[in-house]
């Protein structure tokens, strides 16, 4: 298993074609956060989440072959993967809510919190994060997809346009926009969220 | 730099992108200058903070438990979908063997038991060719024996009985017959043996 660690996704990945248990576990173990994380991100249903997190790397278990190495890294096929089954599994339950499902807290302040300034501030932010999903969940899908990959997941415009199979000059103007209507969204939260905490 | 030039580079500046300094000076001298673009700075600076809020909270959230206990299972099934087929075509190989040994002993056997049929046929052949009177035979044309019943012990003593046979008997030996003739008798000699049994008869003429 050590020596294991230290090899590259497409070698495990070999291994992994030849039979070999211990590569999978330590692909899993390696690949399952960002997919599991981008799927959330993407659709803020933790059950789509689990659902494409388990179908790529029973995939990845099952037929391997479809992926090419001279194509790209393993990361960005995964990613790739996950985007085409996220929309699918969207499409498929459209009377699916996204909302609520990110994060569990009813976002009403206790009181007795907010006579503490470093309460009121870790609140202040955790508030703006949650509004940031919202917004982030509110956007079209391309400019979601851009801020997920680029903003979220700290990924290259060169490997998130890899990724979503477009220019990286797209997915810089993607980007671009969609933070402006991100901050647009945010300072507007922030301010109620400001009045309401005075 | 004007504020169209500064919205291009805001977002890289807000986001800590690696920009040449001919680009970033300019930007953040023009938001110094420029309360609008001095607020739109601020605004992507915070959503970037906010941004990597939310990337520190997620960096923690994986696939539950459950999603490996289904892949663990996955993986269970194809050891022993891979355990079924080895124990297959091990089977496999083992009845092909002994398939394969079979086929030869039996063919070893076959070419045996061939070999001394045609051993002990020449053998009872040989033995009645000299049971045969040689002074009728010197005067008379007449067949080799041909075997009429398989024996493979040589014929010790017998006798030779001289019969007529219509000659279309001679077709039943694989000898040519005219058919024309078929109506005519042809002699024959049956070498019997001691229980009287025919071992084999020759036509003559």
């Amino acid at each position: 298993m050590m020596v294991l660690t230290n090899l590259a996704d497409d070698e495990l990945l070999r291994l992994v074609a030849s039979g070999s248990e211990e590569a999978f576990n330590v692909l899993y173990q390696r690949r399952q956060g960002p997919v599991y994380r981008f799927s959330l991100q993407m659709s803020g249903s933790s059950s789509i989440a689990e659902e494409v997190t388990q179908e790529i790397f029973l995939m990845l278990l099952t037929d391997s072959s479809s992926y090419d190495a001279g194509r790209g890294t393993l990361a960005s096929y995964l990613y790739g993967i996950a985007r085409r089954l996220v929309w699918r599994r969207m499409a498929q339950s459209r009377s699916h809510f996204p909302l609520a499902v990110v994060e569990s807290e009813d976002g009403h302040t206790p009181e007795h919190l907010v006579a503490f300034p470093e309460m009121e501030r870790d609140l202040a932010r955790d508030e703006a994060v949650r509004s940031l999903r919202r917004a982030i969940l509110a956007l079209p899908a391309g400019y979601r997809e851009a801020v997920v990959l680029c903003d979220l997941h700290e990924l290259s415009y060169a490997d998130a346009a890899q990724i979503l199979g477009c220019a990286v000059g797209t997915v810089r103007s993607r980007l671009h926009r969609a933070r402006a209507l991100l901050a647009e969204r945010l300072a507007a939260k922030t301010a109620v969220v400001g009045r309401c905490l005075v | 730099m004007n504020c169209s030039e500064f919205e291009s580079v805001v977002v890289g500046m807000a986001r800590g992108e690696v920009m040449d300094a001919p680009v970033l000076q300019p930007g953040m001298a023009h938001a110094a200058a420029c309360p609008r673009c001095a607020d739109r700075l601020a605004s992507e600076k915070n959503l970037s903070e906010v941004m990597a809020a939310a990337v520190a909270e997620d960096a923690a959230r994986e696939a539950p438990p459950r999603v490996s206990g289904i892949l663990a299972g996955a993986l269970r099934e194809r050891r022993a979908a891979a355990a079924r087929l080895r124990r297959l075509w091990v089977r496999r190989a083992i009845a092909g063997a002994i398939a394969a040994m079979l086929l030869l002993g039996a063919g070893v056997a076959l070419r045996k038991t061939l070999d001394a049929r045609a051993a002990r046929v020449s053998a009872a052949l040989s033995a009645a060719k000299e049971a045969v009177d040689p002074v009728d035979a010197a005067d008379e044309v007449m067949t080799d024996f041909i075997p009429v019943v398989y024996d493979p012990d040589p014929i010790g003593h017998g006798s030779l009985v001289r019969v007529e046979l219509p000659r279309a008997a001679l077709s039943a030996f694989g000898l040519p017959v005219n058919e024309d003739r078929g109506e005519d008798l042809v002699q024959a000699d049956l070498l019997l043996d001691d229980d009287g049994l025919m071992r084999a008869v020759r036509f003559v003429e």
